[in-house]
């Protein structure tokens, strides 16, 4: 259950808008495959990035692994990569996605560093109210980034792990 | 020339490394480095003609990374290249002594338009 935040400077449109920009910049590469072997990795990566300062919240990543090994091949351009490098990947996005929405708030604000888990099934939800998410496709995989605000009294930062 | 690379993931420093050739930098030597200790450290036994570096990082934070060289009187020109672009971010490393701040996602035509007054 998520209650949307009211008064956000960031939106849905917003995190579209800086998806499209990361996808043009870095996973648009035409000499790699799209996909790899179903089911040959299963389970889920969840990045998450904090925010804290005037703003306190928290922008995070979730795609599946199958997705993220093709997000690090692409970033890499190399077939061969370790499980240290899609979580080196996967943090960066989540560490660029994150710049980006922190431009937006009108608060000054600090940006963490990246925190990166895999899951088996998706990530439990933190105590936090959703701002806003969008469902980014990058390389034919679902990329689900979400906005969260803090709860006052939830002063835990980084992840839920 | 001779280009230092700070940021601690090793992604984005390859990824740096491919934008620069693919922006028509061919055949500059390229040093990396993970943190901004490590690029203090570099900049000193390595004298590289540039530095383009991350803003966040673990040990040493770039604009950490500037200020010391400053302070230690090392000019070598700097450029940050980092997630985040915000006015105040880039009043502050205007006035530490950085050349540029380009914010990721970057292209190569956006890197160029940022090295082609520094890089010979």
């Amino acid at each position: 259950m998520s209650v949307i935040a009211p008064e956000s400077p960031v939106t849905a449109h917003d995190l579209q808008v800086f998806g499209e920009e990361v996808l043009t910049a870095f996973l648009l590469e035409q000499d790699l495959p799209a996909t790899t072997q179903p089911d040959a990795d299963a389970g889920w990566v969840h990045a998450s990035i904090a925010v804290t300062g005037g703003w306190t919240g928290h922008i995070t990543l979730e795609v599946s692994r199958a997705g993220a090994d093709v997000l690090t091949r692409r970033m890499l351009l190399a077939e061969e990569i370790s499980p240290e490098d899609v979580t080196d990947a996967v943090g960066e996005l989540v560490n660029v996605l994150g710049g980006n929405v922190k431009g937006l708030l009108l608060e000054e604000s600090a940006l963490g560093l990246p925190q990166v888990h895999t899951y088996d099934e998706p990530a439990p939800r933190r105590a936090a109210v959703e701002v806003c998410h969008a469902e980014l496709v990058w390389a034919g995989h679902p990329v689900d980034v979400r906005v969260w605000l803090d709860e006052q009294d939830d002063t835990t930062p980084g992840d839920n792990s | 020339m001779k280009i230092l690379i700070a940021d601690d993931s090793r992604v984005m420093r390859q990824i740096v490394i491919r934008t620069l050739r693919q922006a028509g930098y061919d055949g500059h030597e390229l040093i990396e480095a993970g943190n901004g200790a490590e690029a203090l450290d570099l900049v000193q036994s390595e004298a590289p003609d540039l530095v383009l570096s991350d803003w966040n990082m673990p040990e040493m934070t770039g604009i950490e990374l500037l200020r010391a060289l400053r302070s230690a009187n090392q000019d070598v020109p700097f450029g940050f290249v980092t997630s985040e672009g915000t006015p105040e971010m880039r009043t502050i490393a205007e006035e530490s002594g950085a050349l540029f701040l380009l914010a990721k996602p970057f292209t190569p035509d956006s890197l160029r338009d940022h090295l082609d007054a520094v890089v010979a």
